[in-house]
Parts: structure tokens; C-alpha cells; sequence
């Protein structure tokens, strides 16, 4: 087991140095030149040539690449010239909000999804299981922003029970952060937990004809054990992958219903950064994001290996 | 003794349609998909939807840009069905308009990342060795990152607007169909009718393009569907976020942003109907998706 840890950890920061490298040179095709953008509208070109040579504009590529990564491994980005603050610091602001957001969506997806899929599968074309599929439907017909709109409006507006825009922290005022918090986690883990419940489902409808849990059956078991402890406990294997790989889809969506509700988190950062091509701040935006997602796929891998033996055997 | 004959014309009429069933695939999954009860669905709101974006300017007679005089926030009467807006603008009018810039946009995508993407599938299937394991590298690192991420960061390389985000987004949706392409290919290569063709000297071109293409239509027609409900969910999401077109221009993504602005003025309208309009396409596409995998279904054929 540990060696399995070690090769998949070993091949997630290969993922991760090779996306770097993407996300770096990507940055460098956004057009215009940074040190003019830096330097002002009506700077010299003596000056523009002194902030080229002060961000090492006019070393070579891949020596501005190696002097990125190795200062962004000590959590230096640089300084963002929209804002005129070190990235790092801008980041840590602003991590907080999109990460207890995205986790909160994600509690949530599983506690729809698990418990839905697992019902709908039990008895195909049962109530549980129209349900399961009005679910989806409306899950697929309303896109999580907008979603997050309409809750917006009915609850927050119209009804007038819930906060509308902004966020308080949980260090601040736990329950008030809780009431902001519930809306936008909403909007962020219905479509997921839609996804889940249908990967649920269909595993466990496959788990439930399968010759172990006849036998189960045959012993005399309640029905009840040999769903809890035969049927769930291998049915739900397969969707820890999935769970991990909607986690890319699961932060996008939380990006977006940040700047639905207003709340000052990676979502805002990331369009501030898009239009004003801030390029050293979307690069540093870009590495942490992708970063996160590569690390979710890993503990999800490790996970599943540690949940069903025969992968680790390879 | 004229009885008869009525039902000799129907069973010919029958046989005729049979026949051209059987010789085009394309004319059978068509059928089939309309005797769907979903497919009937899809087929009938995307129709109406597509009329509706095709002759909006027929349809009202207002332009999207217009502001009417003193018709500021009114609820929907005969004189503005869907309302108007808070620059005094019909909402019937922005709303058909953001539609076909929506199915235009959308359509675009597939139409751009769906010949390069089944073109690349097909390459590696088919070749295998390196070419195979480079194309398919290439195509995994740009599945690592998430859909609307890679989007944003295209979208700050060329620059914003509703033709960006069109080439972004079929830029985005060309390693799904390379996935899907390339699994078809390598289970069709070795497939009798392919080795049949090959033998009678067809070139690999022809044997893509006449015999294989053909037969792997219906999955990636899914998965045309399917993509294409994603990049109308992107194009909306990322002009609400201001990353597409400019004012005065109506797409569904602003109409909702601009509805936003406006929440708490009770112009339920406002935002109710662009919604509506957006989960009717995104509905009809997904479930025009499900009954062309219905109708390829072998388990449910011959009815």
C-alpha cells in the first residue's frame, strides 16, 4: 500500500510540474505587452525597458519559468499590477471563502446524491426512483448559476428569509457566516449531487443482482443489513472516482455562484484577472486551481485503493 | 371486391419506407427518435425554439436595442407578452434574439470541435503506435483542466466576445469527441466489413469516411447533443460574467445578469422567462440525447 501512495504521489507532482508548464506558457499568449500595461500610458521607453529588466522580461523563457516556479514553490507569485499587492496575499484573502463554499457544495452533493441513488436503485421504476429522475431533470434543465439566481430571488428576496449578497466569516459570527453560506451551497450541490445520484444508482443496481447478495438474502438477512452492509458498502466503490472527478466541475461552479451572490472569493479574483489580463495573478489563480483539482484525483485514487484491494495490485 | 386494395397501397407504402430505413442509417435513427416519446419532445420545443430565434425580427416588431417610450419595468400585456425591460427594451424581442445568439454559438462549437476532435480520434485509432500515444496525451492534458476554467483562460488570450467564446468552447469540446472517436475506431478496425473493404484495395481514407464513420454516427450524434447543451450552459455563464458580448447585444447570460440588477423591483418577468427559454433548450437537447441512445439501443430494436 505504501508503495502504491508513493508511485500515484510521485505521478500527481509530474501532473503538476507538466501543468505548470502549461499554465505558464498559456499566459505568455495573452496579448500585449505587460510592461507596458505596468509602466503606463505615458512612460518612456527608457522606462518600459526598466520594468522589463526588473520583472526579467528579457531573459530567456525558460529561465522566466524556472524564477516562477521556484519562487512560487516559497508561495511567491509576484506582485499584481492591477491591484498593486503581493499575489500571495491577494490569494490567501480570498482562498477562504471559495474553499468553504466548495466544500459545503460538496457535503451537500453526497448527502442528496448517496441516499437517492441508493433508494432509486434498490427498486428501479419505484417511487424513489421517479423522484431520482425529476431530480435530474430539473438539475439538467437549470444550470447551477442559475439556480443560484432563482434561490436568490425567491428566498432571499421575495420571502426574505435568507441574507441576499456577501459573506461573514465563520471566525466572526459562525451562525450569520452559516445563513450566507446556505443559498449559494445550494445552487453549487444540487447539479452535482444529481451526478452522484445517478452513478449511485446505476452501481447499485448493478451490485444488487449480483450472486453475494443472494446469498445474503438466503442466510436470511433483513433486507435492510443486506442493503447497509452488503450491497452500499460495494456499490459506493465506483463512485468515489466520480465523486473525485467532479471536483474540477464542483470549484467552476463555485467560481461562478461566488459572483452570483456576491461573495469576494476566487470567482471575483479570476474575472478581475481575465479582463484586466493580469497576467501574473491569473497564472498564480490557474496553478493553485489546477493544483487542487490534481490533488483531489490523487486522494480519490488512493482512496479507491485502499477501499478495494485489487487496484493496488497492479 | 375494391376493398382489398387500399392495404396493398399502405404495405407497399410500408415496404418502401423499410427499404429506406435499412439503406441509410441516418434516415433509421431519425425514425426511430421520432417515435420516441422523448425524441417527439425534443424534436417538437427545439423546432419551435429554432423558429422562434430564426424570424424574431418577423415575430415583433420591435428591435432588441429599441427603448419605448414610457414602457419602463412593464408586467406582460398583449402590447409586450414577455414584459419589458429597465431601459425600456421588449423582452419577447431580447429574449428571441439571445436565443439564436445561444443556438448559434452552440451550434458553432460542435461545428468547430467535433470535425477536429472525431479527425484526431479517428487519426490515433486508426494509426495506433505513437502518433496514437502523442495525440492522446496531448488530449488527456487538456481534459485535466476543468471546461470553464480552460475557457476563461482562452477567452484572456484572445480577447472577450461572442465569436471568442464560440471558438473557445469548440477548442473545449474537441477532447471529448477525440475520446469517444478513437474508441469507436479501435473497436470498428478490426470488424469484418472493414477487413472486407480493405481487401478489395479501399484506401484508408475511404474506409474512415464510406464505412466506419458511418457506422459510429449515432454516439457521436449523442454526443453532439450533449456538448452542445454544455456550451449553451458556458456561453450563458460566461456573458453573465461579463466575458462576452457587449451592450446592446441581448444574450441569455446577460439578460440574466441584467435581471439580477434588478431583483428586488418585483419584475418577476425579468429573469423568469430568459430561464425558462434556456431550460427548454437545455431540456430538449439532453433528451434528444437519450432517445438517439434509445434508438441505437440493440436491445430495443426492431419495433
Amino acid at each position: 500500500m505504501t508503495s502504491f501512495m508513493v508511485r500515484r504521489s510521485a505521478e500527481a507532482v509530474l501532473v503538476v510540474f507538466l501543468a505548470s508548464l502549461a499554465v505558464f506558457f498559456a499566459v505568455r499568449l495573452i496579448p500585449g505587452d505587460p510592461a507596458t500595461l505596468i509602466a503606463g500610458d505615458d512612460a518612456s521607453t527608457e522606462d518600459v525597458f526598466e520594468v522589463r529588466e526588473r520583472l526579467g522580461l528579457n531573459d530567456p523563457v525558460v529561465v522566466q519559468y524556472w524564477d516562477w516556479l521556484s519562487s512560487a514553490v516559497t508561495g511567491d507569485f509576484g506582485t499584481s499590477f492591477t491591484r498593486n499587492q503581493p499575489v500571495g496575499s491577494v490569494l490567501s484573502n480570498s482562498v477562504q471563502p471559495t474553499i468553504e463554499l466548495a466544500i459545503a457544495g460538496y457535503i451537500l452533493a453526497t448527502l442528496i446524491g448517496v441516499p437517492i441513488g441508493i433508494m432509486a436503485g434498490i427498486k428501479p421504476g419505484g417511487f424513489a426512483d421517479y423522484f431520482a429522475t425529476a431530480f435530474t431533470v430539473s438539475t439538467l434543465g437549470i444550470p447551477n448559476f442559475i439556480l443560484g439566481l432563482l434561490l436568490l430571488w425567491v428566498v432571499g428576496v421575495e420571502l426574505g428569509w435568507l441574507p441576499v449578497s456577501g459573506r461573514v466569516a465563520f471566525s466572526d459570527d459562525p451562525l450569520q457566516a452559516l445563513k450566507f453560506l446556505i443559498l449559494p451551497t445550494i445552487a453549487v450541490g444540487s447539479s452535482l449531487g444529481s451526478v452522484l445520484s445517478r452513478f449511485v444508482r446505476a452501481s447499485m443496481q448493478e451490485v444488487m443482482n449480483q450472486d453475494y447478495v443472494r446469498t445474503a438474502r438466503a442466510k436470511g438477512l433483513k433486507e435492510r443489513d443486506v442493503v447497509l452492509r452488503h450491497a452500499m458498502r460495494n456499490a459506493l466503490i465506483p463512485v468515489i472516482t466520480v465523486a473525485a472527478l467532479q471536483v474540477g466541475g464542483l470549484i467552476s461552479g463555485a467560481l461562478v455562484v461566488e459572483v452570483v451572490f456576491s461573495r469576494p472569493g476566487f470567482g471575483s479574483l479570476l474575472i478581475a484577472a481575465v479582463v484586466g489580463r493580469d497576467y501574473v495573478l491569473l497564472q498564480a489563480l490557474l496553478a493553485v486551481l489546477v493544483a487542487i483539482f490534481i490533488a483531489a484525483n490523487t486522494v480519490a485514487d488512493i482512496t479507491y485503493g485502499f477501499a478495494d484491494p485489487r487496484i493496488r495490485v497492479r | 371486391m375494391a376493398a382489398p386494395e387500399p392495404t396493398v397501397e399502405i404495405s407497399l407504402q410500408r415496404q418502401r419506407m423499410l427499404e429506406w430505413r435499412r439503406e441509410s442509417q441516418l434516415v433509421d435513427v431519425t425514425y426511430r427518435v421520432i417515435r420516441e416519446r422523448r425524441g417527439q419532445i425534443a424534436v417538437v420545443i427545439l423546432a419551435l425554439l429554432v423558429f422562434g430565434a430564426a424570424f424574431a425580427s418577423v415575430l415583433t416588431p420591435h428591435d432588441y436595442a429599441e427603448q419605448i417610450r414610457g414602457a419602463r419595468l412593464e408586467s406582460p400585456s398583449w402590447t409586450y407578452p414577455l414584459g419589458t425591460d429597465h431601459l425600456n427594451r421588449d423582452m419577447l424581442t431580447r429574449i428571441l434574439v439571445g436565443l439564436r445568439i445561444s443556438l448559434l454559438v452552440s451550434a458553432s462549437a460542435v461545428a468547430i470541435g467535433a470535425p477536429i476532435g472525431v479527425g484526431i480520434g479517428y487519426l490515433a485509432g486508426y494509426s495506433g503506435g505513437w502518433v496514437e500515444s502523442v495525440l492522446m496525451r496531448l488530449i488527456d492534458t487538456m481534459l485535466a483542466f476543468p471546461g470553464l476554467l480552460t475557457a476563461m483562460v482562452v477567452l484572456a488570450i484572445l480577447g472577450t466576445g461572442l465569436r471568442e467564446i464560440a471558438i473557445t468552447l469548440g477548442i473545449g469540446a474537441i477532447p471529448v469527441f477525440a475520446r469517444l472517436a478513437r474508441g469507436q475506431m479501435l473497436q470498428e478496425k478490426e470488424r469484418e466489413y472493414v477487413i472486407a473493404a480493405r481487401s478489395l484495395g479501399a484506401t484508408p481514407l475511404r474506409i474512415i469516411l464510406r464505412h466506419i464513420a458511418i457506422n459510429t454516427l449515432p454516439p457521436l450524434l449523442v454526443q453532439a447533443a450533449l456538448v452542445m447543451a454544455f456550451a449553451v450552459i458556458a456561453e450563458a455563464t460566461l456573458n453573465f460574467l461579463g466575458l462576452g458580448a457587449s451592450p446592446p447585444i441581448p444574450t441569455i447570460g446577460i439578460l440574466l445578469s441584467d435581471a439580477r440588477q434588478w431583483l428586488t423591483s418585483g419584475a418577476w418577468w425579468y429573469i423568469l422567462f430568459p430561464t425558462l427559454v434556456l431550460s427548454l433548450i437545455l431540456i430538449s437537447l439532453n433528451f434528444l440525447a437519450d432517445a438517439i441512445v434509445e434508438a441505437t439501443n440493440p436491445y430495443a430494436r426492431n419495433r
